[in-house]
């Protein structure tokens, strides 16, 4: 079987700064820089994957105007997005929510504070899930 | 953590504030014991968490001076210090910081079990003198300087 090749990733995140550290992470874990999108909450993130589709959405959870819970059930009901994987970058720790969100399809989590090689390591692990399954 | 009062203490948060600096930006920090000139601090965060059983909110608080928050925000991005955009990335890299710092409290008063919502980490005016709070404050190796404040309900 080959293996999937993630070729664009959207980061979700309201900071600029955290934006910014995390493509600057993918850059050097070997993503090309114009296959990383960006968006500012989650209502962003939706008008973007309606223009393109990406492999993957790192989404961080506490953002103004949409928050990455009420992106999930959004994305839940678009079919069309059934192939992006959601993998939450937060600092939420809740068990009982994650369960939620991993029930609602969430492929992978990584909680902030988080080091820059770590990114790699989830995205990769979420995409070998997927294979497995 | 007290079990009865379900308040951080100065030891667990200071570890949590280092561990977080560093993790997050390799950022060095000591904790020292006499706080910093509160006059040179001119930068100041908090978010705000509240406990969803009992509607119980606190607050975390973050004084900075300009070299921490240089520090902070240079050593994200991998630049150099006086390269940093006071506006652009160093008082945003602290926001992000308190957001990251909020969370970790949450965690230490029982957080993976009971459900909490933490706030939009925002720029902030006093509230640092309440009876109930428990604070700590840091040198960097570059000589910035850090308090944090987190701030009980009475």
């Amino acid at each position: 079987m080959s293996r999937r090749k993630v070729e664009n990733v959207l980061i979700v995140e309201d900071s600029p700064v955290l934006r910014r550290v995390i493509r600057r992470a993918l850059n050097l874990a070997g993503f090309a820089d114009d296959g990383i999108f960006e968006a500012g909450n989650g209502q962003e993130a939706l008008d973007r994957l309606a223009i393109a589709p990406c492999d993957v959405v790192l989404l961080d959870l506490n953002m103004p105007v949409m928050d990455g819970f009420t992106f999930v059930e959004e994305k839940a009901k678009r079919a069309e997005l059934s192939a992006t994987k959601v993998i939450v970058v937060s600092t939420e720790g809740n068990e009982g929510r994650l369960e939620d969100l991993r029930a609602q399809g969430v492929s992978g989590y990584l909680r902030k504070p988080f080091e820059p090689e770590d990114l790699r390591g989830v995205i990769e692990q979420a995409i070998a899930e997927e294979e497995g399954s | 953590v007290t079990e009865g009062t379900k308040k951080v203490a100065t030891d667990d948060l200071a570890e949590l504030v280092i561990g977080a600096l560093e993790r997050m930006a390799f950022v060095l920090a000591d904790r020292v014991e006499s706080e910093p000139t509160r006059s040179g601090l001119a930068e100041r965060v908090a978010i705000t968490f509240e406990r969803q059983q009992d509607g119980v909110v606190g607050r975390v608080l973050l004084d900075a001076d300009e070299a921490f928050i240089r520090e902070l925000g240079a050593s994200l991005l991998g630049m150099d210090s006086d390269e940093v955009d006071l506006d652009e990335v160093a008082r945003p890299a602290l926001l992000e910081f308190a957001n990251v710092l909020g969370g970790e409290v949450v965690r230490l008063l029982g957080g993976a079990v009971e459900p909490f919502k933490l706030g939009l980490p925002e720029l902030a005016e006093g509230g640092a003198d309440a009876n109930d709070a428990v604070r700590a404050s840091f040198v960097t190796d570059e000589r910035g300087h850090l308090e944090v404040t987190c701030v009980f309900p009475a």
